[in-house]
């Protein structure tokens, strides 16, 4: 699948990169860093410019955001909002309000950079749990552009390594999901332990 | 330490075994990271095989060849306009019904045949 993808790259160029990273936005599985990273590759050999590969992948990622955004905000929060008048799930929802007025625009900006699988989801939850759409856009948009530079100027610079860099993303993905969940997991039960050992 | 692992197998079993695989998961993406770092850091295991989804030009020039050279293995007239040539190896392989295996040698061939650069 990822191999049948890049294997567009050269044939449709810098549009190709555009929309798979709007479609990786909207948490279809869609390896855009890694496609990024080849697609810069290909640019230190002169296939296309490395600024309109930047420009391109930058703009899809702003694009995709916005998307996600707006379709979570028009759909997921009158959802949201309906679930949080049944008591049994509102604490929960009032409680993720709270964690994403006070950590949420680390959130975004995280998750469009090093824990950038996660991006599509933090950008639905921001839509639906109402962050202000400014203040998600411009995180967003320092996010996307460090993302998109950072992927491209990986594989421009080490072009003559893109299989190798390809090999080691696909592994770091499996380390920041895997980690994440972990990080979270812990977190989590130690938070609740702490308050049992106060309570008892 | 115990009370916690104890805790979390009374009140949050699932999630304990959760993050218990996710735990186990992050090791082993670890060590397959640091296994593949090491090995891509020895010169030794540079040398990469040309793949489907490389761009002809990328071909050309992560292999130290010039345009007339990747002409020459593609079997097309230098003069060809842009929009005409095949833009990637799978593209190419599709259109002249040649193997990957007889493309590499081809490549490898024109490399062998180039003037060596650098200090051997």
């Amino acid at each position: 699948m990822t191999e049948a993808l890049l294997a567009l790259i050269p044939t449709y160029g810098v549009w190709f990169i555009l929309v798979s990273v709007v479609l990786s936005c909207l948490a279809l599985p869609v390896p855009s860093s890694m496609m990024v990273m080849v697609a810069g590759g290909f640019a230190a050999t002169g296939d296309f410019a490395f600024w309109s590969l930047a420009g391109f992948a930058f703009a899809g990622f702003v694009i995709g955001d916005q998307i996600a955004f707006w379709l979570s905000r028009r759909l997921g929060k009158p959802l949201l909002t309906g679930l949080e008048r049944r008591p049994r799930s509102a604490g929960v929802i009032h409680k993720a309000r709270e964690l994403l007025e006070r950590r949420g625009l680390w959130a975004v900006l995280l998750s469009r950079t090093v824990l950038s699988p996660l991006g599509p989801y933090v950008g639905y939850l921001s839509g639906a749990l109402g962050m202000p759409w400014l203040r998600f856009t411009a995180m967003a948009v320092l996010g996307a552009m460090t993302w998109s530079m950072g992927y491209a100027w990986l594989g421009f610079t080490f072009s003559d390594q893109i299989t190798q860099i390809a090999d080691l993303i696909s592994n770091s993905v499996g380390i920041i999901m895997a980690g994440a969940v972990a990080l979270g997991g812990l977190a989590w039960m130690r938070r609740t332990y702490r308050r049992s050992r106060r309570r008892g | 330490m115990t009370g916690f692992l104890k805790f979390v197998w009374r009140e949050h079993r699932v999630l304990g075994l959760v993050t218990a695989a996710a735990l186990a998961a992050l090791t082993l993406f670890s060590a397959q990271f640091v296994a593949e770092a090491l090995y891509f850091a020895n010169p030794a295991n540079q040398e990469r095989p040309v793949e489907p989804w490389m761009s002809l030009r990328y071909v050309e020039r992560s292999w130290d060849l010039t345009k007339p050279d990747m002409f020459a293995i593609i079997g097309f007239d230098p003069d060809t306009p842009p929009g005409k040539v095949p833009h990637s190896v799978g593209e190419f392989l599709r259109e002249s019904g040649m193997s990957l295996e007889a493309f590499q040698a081809r490549v490898e061939d024109a490399q062998e045949q180039r003037p060596r650069k650098g200090v051997e």
